[in-house]
Parts: structure tokens; sequence; C-alpha cells
């Protein structure tokens, strides 16, 4: 669906950012993208999105160059920055303005996803708490019904029930023809949700692999409750009165993924931790 | 649906455009109406004689500058929606063609702003006139703006008034913070670097400044008393009327388009 390939991009003066990276969303999928700060997360959304042009290689989406901002591809791609603003408008003059230019936009749903949400439709949106017009747009976002949706750091702002919410959301909006394309810190949010995980470092996907891969091939162990298992360890993160591990699963039976763990562990351990889970 | 210009997708964009700035646009339109209500009321008072002449003078003076100043003013505010990332943003996903994105502010501060503000100040003078004649006893007369459409200078004042739009255009897509104010000092440090070059030239034509009117006290041999004869002055001044009321905005107008395209977050 999303195909990036051999992309160069930098900002002026702080030299290159992404060097020959290459990626390839595939529908039906929400793909975590993780990294460290700095790391070029957000860049990289934005390149995705045809926000900024690519120095070098070709970013495209169901074969449309997202270079040329065809109103095709930014009908069907919905991108929702960490930062934003709203206009003056309220909620439902804001679904009047933009929907129209949503072709499967459903404002049946916007109205349930607005209450289920608890978004005050009768405040003008720029008047609205961050939080608040966070819900607005994600409920948005998901009622374009976009085939892609991209998010950066969508849970910061939201409070406890709305995470739980947000989850619940993402999970029953996605179907063979749409994937979301989420950036986080909060990994902790998003755990039962990502998949696969997409992590990048030093301007390049260092990690690209499906949950069940990681679950199945990988093992992650807390020594102070779990036994320790037979097999490399690839990582290990001392904690009080025993380890985190992150080792071989021999066991053929499928662990709870930790994605901070599984992160550290990556960053500390890339080669081996890929080759294992490829071989 | 075509990619590149659909005329639905362009209303619906307009229509957003609209909104989004509806606000500033009233405040605007009012405050400037309020400010000719005030003026005319004490003008309708105080005058004395030929009423109906300066007062009418007046309304002309008065939509000429609403028309003008406001246009560019609306020009340079075009992409004021864009100055910002996160606004930025919002307004390269809304799902229209770059073109629509240009055409549609183009079209509002060129052609419907003239249009819309000359039929709006007409019917406000007309209401004016009529009241303060009512109020004062005074007979003000009828401002008739198709009085000014027969205007010999009306088809040089539009060929002005597209060079300097096109400059505020221009201004209204590069620069991200204060547009109006940016473009006008670019056009001051252009001004000056041209009026540098001119003086140069003449320098090298004439020797200095004090005679350089006169075409006999030309310095240099090569004839260019013989060249610049009074045909080719003719037709110096036409190229240069063509360049600066035709090709200038042109290459400005596509100059526009193609930094809106390139705008990034």
């Amino acid at each position: 669906m999303l195909t990036i390939q051999n992309l160069t991009f930098g900002y002026n003066g702080t030299g290159k950012l992404f060097s020959d990276l290459s990626l390839n969303l595939e529908k039906g999928n929400i793909y975590g993208l993780l990294g460290r700060n700095g790391a070029g997360k957000t860049t990289l959304l934005k390149v995705a999105s045809g926000l900024l042009y690519a120095h070098k290689g070709h970013v495209s989406f169901k074969g449309l160059d997202v270079s040329m901002r065809q109103p095709k591809f930014l009908a069907d791609v919905y991108i929702i920055p960490e930062e934003f603003q709203l206009p003056d408008f309220r909620a439902m003059e804001y679904v009047s303005m933009f929907s129209p230019f949503y072709p499967k936009f459903d404002k049946k749903r916007m109205n349930e996803l607005l209450l289920e949400m608890e978004v005050d439709k009768s405040k003008k949106l720029n008047s609205l708490s961050y939080g608040q017009k966070k819900k607005f747009i994600i409920a948005f976002a998901v009622a374009t019904n976009c085939s892609l949706v991209v998010m950066d750091e969508p849970t910061n702002g939201l409070d406890i029930p709305s995470k739980s919410k947000f989850r619940r959301i993402i999970a029953s909006s996605i179907d063979e023809n749409r994937s979301y394309l989420i950036s986080t810190h909060q990994v902790r949010d998003l755990e039962s949700l990502i998949d696969p995980v997409v992590m990048i470092e030093n301007g390049n996907i260092i990690f690209n692999e499906r949950m069940d891969t990681i679950a199945s091939r990988l093992s992650f162990v807390n020594t102070t409750k779990d036994d320790v298992p037979e097999g490399k360890a690839f990582h290990k993160e001392p904690i009080f009165g025993g380890e985190y591990m992150v080792t071989e699963n021999n066991s053929g039976i499928e662990s709870p993924v930790d994605f901070e763990l599984l992160f550290n562990a990556v960053l500390s351990n890339q080669n081996e931790i890929v080759e294992h889970l490829k071989a | 649906m075509n990619q590149i210009f659909d005329i639905n997708r362009t209303m619906l964009f307009a229509k957003l455009k609209f909104s989004q700035n509806r606000k500033m646009l009233l405040i605007g339109l009012a405050g400037y109406f309020g400010l000719i209500f005030i003026i005319t009321f004490f003008m309708a008072y105080g005058l004395n004689g030929n009423y109906a002449y300066v007062m009418n003078t007046f309304h002309t003076v008065a939509m000429g500058l609403l028309v003008g100043l406001g246009g560019i003013w609306v020009a340079g505010r075009s992409y004021q929606d864009m100055n910002s990332p996160e606004k930025s943003m919002a307004q390269i996903m809304v799902p229209a063609s770059t073109f629509e994105k240009y055409i549609v502010p183009l079209i509002f501060s060129t052609v419907l702003w003239v249009f819309a503000i000359t039929a709006i100040y007409q019917l406000y003078a007309f209401m004016l006139n009529g009241m303060w004649s009512g109020l004062f006893g005074k007979e003000f007369g009828f401002f008739n703006i198709f009085d000014l459409v027969h205007n010999p200078e009306l088809f040089d004042s539009v060929k002005g008034y597209l060079l300097v739009h096109s400059i505020f255009f221009l201004g209204g897509i590069a620069f991200k913070r204060y547009p109006i104010a940016k473009t006008v000092l670019s056009m001051f440090v252009i001004n000056i670097c041209f009026t540098v070059i001119a003086l140069v030239t003449m320098l090298i034509l004439f020797g200095g400044f004090i005679e350089m009117g006169n075409m006999n006290n030309l310095v240099i041999e090569n004839r260019l008393d013989q060249i610049l004869n009074k045909d080719t002055i003719a037709s110096m001044k036409l190229i240069s009327e063509l360049v600066f009321t035709i090709v200038i905005p042109i290459i400005l107008y596509i100059a526009a388009f193609f930094k809106l395209k390139e705008r990034e977050v």
C-alpha cells in the first residue's frame, strides 16, 4: 500500500537523517513505529504523507507518487500530527466543511465516535482542551475511512479512560482495506494494539516484525517471577531482586511481548535478534 | 475525477477557505465601512456648496482604496492559514490539488474581490448618500460606479493593480510571517537595487547626473544618440510597459504557484 524506496532525507544544516531507507506497509495492519527521540519518526511520517519531499528515493501510496499531493491520495490518507490546530468551527461545522472531501466518510460513525469519546459538540473546536481536540481529530480520522491513517503520538494528552477507548476504536475500525501507522513513545498504551512493530534508528529501519513472530521466537522473562528458560539471552536489564531478559523462545509457547524491553533489546543487540527472528 | 481541477472540489475548497477567513474579512470590512460612515457623516454635516461632487469624489477615492489596498491586503493574507507548521499541515492535507489551492485565493483576491467589493460599496454609498440627504436636507446625488467604467485610465489602473497584486500574492505564499510587511520591505530593497543600477547606467552613459537629461552630452562615442532615436524610445516604452504590466505579473503568478507547490511543513 505505502512503499518507501531508498529514501534519503535531511533537514538543512543537520546532515542526512535518512539514508537509503526502505519500508513497505501492507493493508490491514496497525504499524507501531518506535524509535528514540530524534530518530526521525515524525519526519518519516511527514515524508510518507507527502508533507516533506524526499531528497532521493521514491515514496508511493497505491501507486501514486505522494510528492504530487494528488487529491486522490490526500482523500485516502489522513495524518494526525502530534501538534495540530483546529479552526474556529464547532464540531459539526468542521464535519460539514471537511467531510465532503473524503468520499468514504461515515457521518453516523462520526457521531457515534464523538459520543463515545465524550467530545463536547457545542463548543468551538479551538476552545477545547488539548485532549478533547485530540479525541475529536481521532474520531474524524477514523470516520474518514481512509485507507491509511497516520498518527503521531496519538495517546499524548488523552486521559486514562480515553486511552482504552482509543484502543477499542482503533481495534474495531481496522479491516483488510485500511492500515494505521502509529508513532509513539507510549508503548504501554498500545501494547495490545500494534502489529507489526517497526523500529527506526540512525536513519534506517532496524526492525520490522510481526507480533506473532516476536512472541513465538522470543521470550520476555522477569527472573523474579518466571523460570529462566534455556537458550540464549539477547538482552538483560537489572531490576530489583532480579533481571528482565529477552531470550530465545525454545518452548514453543508464545510469551507476552514487553515493548519497552524489546525496544531496548533491539537497540543493544539488533543483529542477533533480527537474525534469530529471520532464522 | 480530474486530479488537477475539479469544479465541485474547487467550490468545496473555496467554501472552506472562505469559512476559515470569514471572521478576519468581516472585521476588516466592518472597520472600513465604519470609518467611511463616520467620515461621510461629518462631511455631510459640514459640507457647503457642491455637496454631491465632493461626496461622490470621496466615495470614488474610498472605493478605490478599498478595492486596491483591500485587494492587496487580501492577496498578502491569502495563505495566512499556512503560517505555522501545524496550519500548513492541515492545509496541505486538504484533499484538493495544488492548482485548486492556488486558484481559489487568486480568483478571490482579484476578480471576486473587485466585483463583490465594488457592488457592496455601490450599495453602501447609495445608502449613505440617501441617509445623509434625509438627515441634513442636502442633495448628495447618486454615486454611480458605472461613471468610472468609462474612465480611460481604468484599464491602466487594472494593469497596475495586477502588477502590485501579483507581488503581494507571491509575498503571501513566500513569507510565512508578516507577509505584507515583508513584501513591502522586499519591494523597497528591490527598488533601491534598481535605482542603484539606473544611477550607475546613467553615470556610464552621461558621465554624471547633472546633464543626464541631455542626449547631446552622451560621453560614449558609439552613436547611442542615433540608436536612441524617437522610434526606439517609443518601442522601449512599449516594451517596458508590456514587461511591467504583463510579463512580470505572469512570472510572479507562476512563481507563486511553484512556491505553493514546494511548500513543506
